[in-house]
This record gives C-alpha cells, structure tokens and sequence, in this order.
C-alpha cells in the first residue's frame, strides 16, 4: 500500500477497527512501513469500536516475530494525516514524505479527538497487550507507560478532547497482541462520550 | 434492492442498486477489479468475509449491518489478503463488522 490509498474512511463499531494480521515480524512490515501504515493512517477515523487496532506480532500463527535483529535505537516520525473529525473539526499532521526504512519497531501515537472538553470531563487511554500463552488463553496488561488518564480542568466549549496515548510497544519475540484501547472516556454529570479515535502511527526505525 | 456474493471482481455497483444485499462469501480474485461508486450501500445479510486479492475501487461505500439493532460482529468485514497498488478505499463507512478492515501479511 501507499501513502492515501486507504484513507478518509469512517471505522466504527467494529469488534476490531483495524487488524494488522499474519505479519511474520517487522520485515514483513517492509510493505507496510512508509506504505500501508501510512496508507490506513491517513485520514482514516476509527470511532466506537470495541478494539481500535490489533496487531497480530506473536507469531503463534505466523510463526514469525518481532524484534529480531532490530537495535533498540528509535527514531520517530508522524506519518499520519488525518483531515476530518466526527465533529468536522480536522487536522493535519506532517512528515509524511519522512518515511524512510523504518522496519523493526513501532509506536503508537492515540489521540482522542473531536470531544469538547469540560470542566471534570474524565478520561483515561492505554494500550494494551496480549499474551495467547499455550494454552491458548489470552490476557491482557497494560503497556506500562501508556496509561493516560486525568480529569479535564479547563472549561472551553472550543476546545478538543486532546489526549495523547503515546504506546511504545517495544515487541520482542513470543510477543502477544497489541490493542489500543480507550477504557474510558467518563464524562461527569454528560454520561458517556462516543471514542473517536485519530491515529498517529509513529513507526520506528533501526 | 441487489443481491450480491461470490465473485465481485468485474463489477462495478452504482447507487441505483441499493440496497445491495450481501447474502453469501464474496471476494475480488487477483486480476480482476471491484468497483462501487459512491453512495453505495451494501448491507451483508449474514456472517459474510469480503476477501480482496484483486483491485478494488471504493469510493464513498457504506457497509452496514440491515439489523434493527445492529452490534459489532454482524458481519466478518474486509479482508485484505493481497493489496493490489491500483486500488483504493476512500470515503467509505464500515460498521458492525468483527473486523472493519483485516490486513494480512504483505498487503
């Protein structure tokens, strides 16, 4: 895939908005690196899914992994577009022409938007990874450092849901399924907000 | 109202055919090209997979579940098997699937 050949599509309640799916470790993320995942990121908005993204990097099917040769040297770039909003309200990124070679490692960058935000508004975003153990059993922990959560202090009718879940998956072999997930999004005294989800795919090169 | 399944690659499904039902398995085979204009509105009737080796060409498509009360997983929803560097998916809606899009390997 390509830069826009997936773009500008409403995803919404799905099990899973996007699965990435079979890819035998960052390799085979080569197609998918500065192509697909800029591809599927552009413009795209997933909104009320009950996963937003999945990512099949254990390799229990594919008998491939993640991590494998790859340093531990990051380098980050936004190659994401997005342009609309469940609100209308868009925006845009840069550094789509940045994508060069990146093939081993990944972030993930959540921005929840199109909310206006008020005064006690809670929210809280992580990712979230899965381990499918032998048995087939599969649980799920947060990625530590991506937990996101707080209660809005400013009162701006203007103003955007703006939350940033910065995910740094570092996948290593026998890894698991990667979600991102936004377990709550509490609106005091509003009930509940639909997610609607921008993402930022920030991938990560050698 | 149309119905739809099985082969989709050489068609090409206007507005003026909706809702277009999908009542059974489709799939754009390698070579061949799938188009559906924008407006298109294609309704799976049932636990359906729209498989994609071929190219396809969405512009402004809504796929939806037809159910009164309609819930994620009504439908299998797109799979990606082969992504052919011609094609596109722009503007479209995907709803109630248990995958809205399912990237394979080397798309």
């Amino acid at each position: 895939m390509t830069v826009g050949q997936i773009q500008r599509n409403y995803i919404q309640q799905n099990s899973v908005g996007i699965g990435f799916y079979g890819y035998s470790g960052w390799s085979g993320w080569s197609g998918w690196s500065g192509a697909g995942g800029a591809g599927l990121a552009a413009g795209n908005v997933l909104w009320q899914n009950s996963k937003l993204l999945f990512f099949d990097v254990n390799g229990f099917y594919t008998y491939g992994y993640i991590g494998a040769g790859g340093s531990t040297a990051w380098d980050f770039q936004p190659i994401c577009d997005n342009t609309k909003s469940p609100n209308g309200v868009g925006y845009s990124s840069s550094a789509l022409d940045a994508i060069t070679g990146y093939t081993t490692k990944m972030k993930i960058n959540a921005v929840l938007r199109g909310v206006v935000a008020q005064s006690g508004d809670f929210f809280a975003m992580r990712i979230v990874k899965y381990i499918m153990t032998s048995s087939n059993s599969v649980y799920g922990t947060p990625v530590a450092g991506t937990d996101c959560s707080g209660v809005w202090t400013e009162t701006n009718a203007d103003m955007q849901g703006d939350i940033i879940v910065e995910g740094a998956p570092v996948a290593v072999p026998g890894d698991g399924y990667y979600f991102v997930d936004v377990w709550d999004y509490h609106v005091y005294n509003r009930g509940l907000v639909p997610h609607a989800i921008f993402l930022d795919f920030v991938k990560v090169k050698d | 109202m149309t119905d739809i399944s099985g082969e989709l690659g050489g068609m090409t499904l206007t507005p003026a055919g909706n809702p277009h039902q999908l009542i059974g398995d489709a799939q754009v085979s390698s070579g061949l090209t799938f188009t559906s204009q924008a407006g298109v509105v294609i309704k799976p009737t049932g636990y359906f997979k729209i498989t994609v080796n071929g190219i396809v060409l969405l512009d402004g498509t809504e796929f939806s579940s037809p159910q009164a009360d309609p819930v994620p997983g009504d439908w299998y929803g797109i799979e990606i098997e082969t992504w052919d560097p011609l094609g596109h998916i722009e503007d479209c809606t995907i709803r109630h699937a248990t995958w809205g899009l399912h990237i394979k390997e080397g798309s």
